[in-house]
Parts: C-alpha cells; structure tokens; sequence
C-alpha cells in the first residue's frame, strides 16, 4: 500500500509537470547577480533553478515524465522477452532448454553498467536507446526465474494431463503455465521497474541516456554534479526522486512477494 | 597554455593547435591561472633595494626584494622542459617563464615583440632579410657565454627530426629550412653569421610576422656541449638562458625545481630564488592547496567547472584575477551542409544569439562578442561592428531565406562550458523557429567529426600566440586553411591575408586585417559568441604580479 500510494504521488507528480511551466525554459531571473543558480526556497522557483536557470521543479515533473515512460515500457520489454525465454526453456525442454539457458546464462554474466554503455554508444542516445539497453540487460533475470518456476509447474498434474490430451504446447503454456505466474510476473515487474530506474538514471548521468534539453533526472544529477559544493539542491533533489521511485517500486514487489512468499530483492537489485 | 601556434601548416612534423589544446586538457572557455603567491616556506628576503637593469621588456621590473620561494600546482606534467619539445600548459609555462629568454619577447598584453637577448633586429629587403644582433653579456646557466652560432645551432636543431618538434613548420620561412626538415641539407641555408653576434637572417618571401617566431620559447639558445653531453636526457637537465634554472625534476614525486639565475643578463633579476612546480593534484585539491597555503598559485587555472564555486564563496574572491585574452569562442557551421548554405541563414542565426545571456551562464570566462577576431588585438582599428542580438532582423533574414522551419545538430563535446552554451543556444533559436539537437560526443569523436569536415555544426575556440589577427586569420579563414573546418573560402579574404602578410608595416598589415574582418562578419562562417577571460588565481601575498597574454606569469620580476 505504502509503495502503491508513493507511486501514485511520483505519477501524478509527472502528470500534472504542465502546471509547473515548460522544463527547458531559462528564466531571466533564474540565475542571480553573482551567475549562481537560485537556491532552494528562492521566491519564485520553489526548489532552485539549475546551472543555466531552468525552474527545478518544473524539470522534475517533467523528467518524473521520462523516467517513468521509459520504466514501463523497458519493464514490459523486458520481462516479456524473458517470461517468453524462461517459458519456452522450462516447459519444451530438450533442445530449446539447452540452447535458450547457455544463452542466457551468458547474459547474465556481462557486466551491466560496461555493457549498457557500450550498447548505447552503438544504438544512440535518448529514451529508445535507454529501452533497448534495458531490455538487452535485464531480460535474463527474468528468464531464469521464470524458467525455475515453470520447470516446477511442468510437473503439475494439470499440465501433464493437457500434455497427454495431446493439446499444443503453445496453447499449455499461454493457457496453463502462464497464468500460474502472473503472481511471480508481477514482482518481478515491480522490482525489475526498480532497477530499470536506476540503471537508466545511470546511463543518463554518464551521458549515454537522455540528452539535453529533456529533463530526465539521471541526467539532472550529472549536470549538477561540479556544483554540489555551493548548489547541492541540483544534484539532491533529482536524487530524492530517483531514490523515491526506485523505493516504491520496491515496495510495491515486496508487498506481492509477501504475499507469495517470494524473495528475489537482493538478485535483483545487484547492478 | 598552449599558446604557441602561429600557423597550422600541413606536413608539419609538430601538433595542431587542436591537439595541442587536447593534449593539455583544455576545452573551450579554458582558464589560464597562473598567479604566484607567497612562499611556502618562507626564507628571510633581503630587505635591500635590487638595482634591475636598465630597458627589460614588459611591465615594471624595480623596487623588489630578492629572496623567498613559491610553489606552483599543475594538474599535468610537462611533456617536456626541452624547449623545442615542450608544448603542454605546464611545459609551456617553464620555459616561457623560467628556463629561457628567446631573442624576443611580447608585451604584458601581447604588444611588441620586443628585444630581449637579442639587442636588435632590423629588417630589409621589404621583410625578408632580417639582421638580429645578439645582446653580449648574455650566459647560458652554466655560464658559458652565447654567440649567434649557438642560435643557429639551436635552431637547426628546431628542425631535427628525430626531435619531433612541434615548431619545425615554424621556422619554414627561412631559407632552406624546409630542407633541413626534410634531410636534403645539413644546415639552414638562409642563416649567416655576419660577426659572432649578429645574425643574417634571409626568407623564402616577405613576411612581417617573421619576428613573433623569435619570441617563442622555442627560438631560445641552447648549449651544444650540455645537449651532447645528457642526450636523451637533456630535458631533465635542460641549459638556456632564462631566469631560472632546473635544478631537479623527480617525476616519482611528481616534482621539479628551478632555482634562480644569478648571471641572468636582465641584471637584479630574478628576486625569487626558488620556484617549484608540483603536479598530480586535482582542480579540487589544487584549489583547496592554494587556500591553505601549500601552494602559491594554480598552474593550469581555474577549471570551468570551479568558476562557479569560486564566484560563490566570497573567501576566495581574494584569489582571483580575471584577464582578457586575445581568444575566442563561436560555433563553426559547415558551409557544404544545410541549412549553412545560404548566408543569410547564418547571419540570422548570429543575430538570434543573446550573448548577454550567454555570459551570464559561463561565470565570467566569456564576455559577449560578435566578431571572429579576438576582441583585444593591439593596434588594431577595428571597423567591423559585432552582432549584436536582434530577432526581428533574424527572422526577417529567415523569411528572406524561405528556411522559417529549420533544424541541425551541434556536434559538441561534454567539456564546459559547452553543455550549458549548447542548452541555451537550443531555447534561443527556438525563439526564432530552429530546432537545435545537441549530440553530445567525446573529445575524440568531436576531433574526427570536424576534422574530417563530418558536422553541420560544433563549437570551437583559438586562442591567438601572436598580436596579429593573421594567427586566427590564416589558420582558420583562408582558403585551405589547416583549422578550416568550415569549407570557408573567400578570394577576397584570401588576398586580404596575403597582402597583410607582406605589408611593410604592422599598420598597414592591420588595415588589411580590418578589411579581412569586415567580409568574414558578412559571410558569418561562425556564430560568434565571446571573447575568452582567464580566470586567474594567485596567493595575494605576491607583489608585483603581472602576466603575459602569450606566456603567462612574470616570475622573474615577482617578489613576496
């Protein structure tokens, strides 16, 4: 409930950035007499402005915007590539198990931060290439689990007796393994969403995420970063907010886990 | 400060001023910091009043006390204390400053050059024969004294290409030295000893400009026995005839030493008898060194990105001193590209620039200018008038254009300032219906990109190492030019180059000039955004600090 009610605060945050004015506008009275960003608390721009003078919180709402677009869309890549994968694998066996877990046995073993840099320098910047990446690093994790539980749930007598009924294996999986981990499904999503924010907030940060002028917070972070000392609102406040998402996401898997006795935190959120 | 290309000649053996500027870390909006404080250690100073030497060049030399000792942080080592090699901002600050004293040397703000070893030059022949005569009573450090032949010497050896120097293309206007370079002679055709300190120097053409090469560190005498006798090993134990000398360099500790010429020949001078550089430290810490104490000033600057921690803590204002150089900033279009095709489109962008606004983002480092010239250039009479910001005029132009919907990308680096110039170019071109995309690369990627003319726009900068508008002139504007990047080509401007080359004097060379300025405004190759400051930082226990627009620091005539 606590991770449901904060996501729902960090999206209607996103939803309603338009009320807080345009993200990449710089304001005449956004950078004081000394060139210094405002600080937080200033009159007219709440929460700071940046380097350049674009209103803070104006940048989070819209950079809430970003992140959260490409968390659910990587999120749904990616695990559905690795459902299809962990599926496929545990319930065909033979063959397709043998080639489909090396393969993603091999995935799991590539160092993400490395690997997500080097692919985004290869597919290009912005929120695709973020997804793209994501997807590519993370849909292995899922595969595996899922392969684990549908190798469990191929023994289940419901799915035997379908299999000896002759019905395709395409039709058993869709509609008799499936469903049966739409519990699991679900927090690996949640967490899986967690990780996808951090990781994406960390290529942005090292410049291979979302380029500028589009407000994202990972990026927002690295813009911040030399001015820490004497600004630190620039880089604190896109930080809270990525800690924050990230938080609930985590929460929001926690509390389905728990209610299927799952554990799978402290895998998932190794980067 | 890479300070040192005159112009970028291809075939040279040397660096471009690109790399040479990479190879030192600078980006655009680099700062050059170069202030001296007071002595760390502190060693009694005499108290007794120096009698300097009559006629030295550059800003007051008298009225110090000899004594004392400053250290210098510097990010980078230098790559080499050989003078012919050396290039990179903490080399270049050694051996303008300390080791050597060329036949020449510029003025505080880049005026001149005037006589420093050498006593005079003359020139005939209109330009191309030039007659120096060597100051007598001029020693090396290890107190033998310099004669002409150990100039050519010094110089031949400018041309030796198993040193690799970066100055060999140089020295080509002077006869035959081509063919030095090249091994098809053993000795540079165009010197003559006329008597044993006067030199007869002969050109392949007219050029005005030959005597800012003979105030570059590179053209300073060095002894052939301490050559011969160290080898490979002579930048560690380096001899010329500068204020200082090298008494020890340990690159483990990341520390050399340079203790003061006694028999200098600008009598009196210097008064600091030690000076140390120590290098490996971050800007952080360097900047936390200077408030402390450890050190007496910041060898490279400032970096960009400290500027703004700087101008907020009020502590550490006392540090500070900014200073105009003979640089600038602008954006570079590729005139093959759309839509930089049509002028008018490239006019409209520079008046759709607020520069104002731009200034207040880079902290002080830039000051609005809408001109490709450096805005400070001695004697100068600028005619041109910069652009200035007017987005009626740029949207009228865009109309004219038929181009009301245009888009591009800036091939720009991560360095700063460029992120922020970048981001605020983006919102104020959209005031007049551009669309600017930002692709973000590295250093390397933005060097093969503009090098291989493969953007439609990238920011760029150049700092000039000569008082003459022919530096950025002939390196970036003229047709073919090694720095031209921008497929820029103006016959007009071209002439205009040629015939200030040859002019018979600076004034008539900068009328030209002027000229030149005017038609490359019109044609707007560029967006053209600031003039560069250094930001300058220096312990305010020093006395009499002045800096050197080209060279940096005045240590000889420093005092604590």
């Amino acid at each position: 409930m606590c991770g449901l009610t904060l996501l729902g605060a960090l999206i209607l945050f996103a939803v309603i950035a338009p009320v807080f004015g345009p993200p990449d506008k710089i304001y005449a009275n956004g950078i004081s007499v000394r060139g210094l960003p405002l600080p937080f608390g200033s009159a007219h721009h709440i929460l700071g402005t940046d380097s350049i003078g674009r209103d803070m919180l104006s940048r989070l709402a819209y950079g809430g915007r970003t992140t959260l677009e490409f968390t659910f869309i990587a999120n749904v890549t990616s695990i559905g590539l690795g459902a299809i994968v962990g599926i496929t694998a545990g319930f065909l066996r033979g063959w397709a198990e043998l080639v489909l877990m090396r393969i993603t046995e091999v995935f799991l073993s590539v160092p993400t931060v490395i690997s997500g840099l080097a692919l985004a320098s290869v597919l290009g910047q912005g929120v695709l290439g973020i997804v793209v990446v994501v997807t590519a690093l993370y849909w292995a994790w899922t595969a595996r689990v899922v392969y684990g539980e549908t190798l469990a749930l191929r023994k289940r007598p419901f799915v035997e007796a379908a299999i000896a009924q002759g019905v395709p294996s395409s039709t058993i999986m869709r509609r008799h393994v499936l469903p049966h981990l739409s519990s699991l499904l679900l927090v690996l999503a949640a967490l899986n969403a967690a990780a996808v924010v951090a990781i994406g907030a960390g290529l942005s940060y090292l410049g291979a995420g979302v380029q500028p002028p589009t407000a994202e917070w990972g990026a927002m972070v690295n813009d911040g970063q030399n001015a820490l000392q004497y600004m630190p609102h620039e880089v604190v406040e896109p930080l809270v907010c990525i800690i924050l998402t990230v938080l609930a996401f985590v929460l929001i898997g926690e509390g389905i886990a728990r209610r299927g006795s799952i554990s799978l935190r402290r895998s998932w959120l190794d980067i | 400060m890479e300070l040192h290309e005159h112009f970028d000649r291809e075939g040279s053996a040397g660096l471009t001023r690109r790399g040479l500027l990479r190879a030192a870390g600078l980006g655009a909006g680099a700062l050059y910091l170069a202030g001296c404080g007071g002595t760390s250690q502190q060693l009694p100073s005499s108290s007794k009043q120096v009698k300097v030497a009559a006629g030295i060049p550059g800003p007051p030399a008298t009225g110090g006390r000899q004594g004392g000792q400053i250290a210098i942080g510097w990010e980078a080592e230098g790559n080499s204390m050989d003078p012919v090699i050396g290039y990179n901002l903490t080399s270049w600050d050694a051996l303008c400053n300390c080791i050597t004293a060329p036949p020449l040397v510029f003025g505080a703000a880049g005026e001149g050059p005037y006589p420093n070893a050498a006593e005079q030059i003359t020139a005939s022949h209109n330009n191309s024969v030039y007659t120096v005569r060597f100051r007598s009573g001029v020693r090396f450090q290890h107190g033998r004294a310099v004669t002409a032949a150990d100039y050519v010497y010094s110089w031949e050896r400018v041309l030796d290409r198993k040193l690799a120097s970066w100055a060999s293309s140089y020295l080509y206007p002077i006869e035959g030295a081509e063919d030095v370079f090249k091994g098809k002679a053993k000795s540079i055709k165009g010197l003559k000893l006329v008597d044993p300190m006067t030199l007869r120097i002969q050109l392949t053409e007219p050029d005005l400009t030959f005597p800012n090469i003979l105030a570059q560190p590179y053209m300073a005498a060095v002894p052939r026995e301490v050559v011969e006798r160290y080898g490979t090993n002579f930048p560690t134990h380096v001899v010329s005839t500068g204020p200082f000398m090298l008494t020890s360099y340990d690159t483990a500790a990341q520390t050399c030493t340079f203790a003061a010429n006694r028999g200098y020949f600008w009598s009196g001078l210097p008064y600091l008898n030690k000076i140390t550089y120590r290098w490996g430290a971050s800007a952080q810490t360097e900047l936390l060194q200077l408030e402390h104490g450890n050190i007496q000033s910041i060898g490279e600057g400032i970096g960009p990105s400290l500027v703004p921690q700087v101008s907020a803590e009020p502590s550490l204002q006392k540090y500070v001193v900014r200073i105009a150089l003979p640089a600038v900033t602008w954006i570079g279009l590729n005139l093959k590209r759309q839509p930089f095709t049509d002028v008018r489109v490239r006019q409209a962008l520079n008046y759709a620039v607020n520069r104002a606004q731009l200034g207040r983002v880079t902290y002080g480092t830039g000051v609005p200018w809408g001109l490709p010239f450096p805005k400070t250039l001695p004697e100068f009479p600028r005619t041109a008038t910069p652009y200035d910001y007017d987005l009626e005029r740029a949207k009228s132009l865009l109309r004219a254009a038929g181009a009301e919907k245009l888009s591009f990308t800036l091939t720009s680096t991560a360095d700063d300032p460029n992120p922020s110039i970048a981001q605020v170019l983006q919102q104020q071109f959209r005031a007049v219906g551009v669309q600017m995309s930002i692709d973000t690369v590295s250093d390397n990627a933005y060097d093969t990109a503009t090098t291989n003319k493969n953007f439609t726009a990238a920011p760029t900068h150049w700092y000039q190492v000569q008082p003459t508008a022919l530096d950025i002139l002939t390196s970036n504007y003229t047709t073919g030019a090694s720095s031209n990047y921008w497929n820029y080509s103006d016959h007009q401007v071209d002439k205009l180059a040629s015939e200030a080359l040859r002019a018979p004097t600076t004034k008539q060379s900068n009328a030209y000039l002027a000229q030149a300025e005017e038609l490359i405004k019109r044609d707007a190759p560029g967006l053209f955004l600031e003039a560069i400051n250094f930001v300058d930082g220096r312990s305010p226990d020093l006395e009499n600090f002045h800096y050197n627009v080209f060279y940096g620091t005045y240590y000889d005539r420093l005092w604590t």
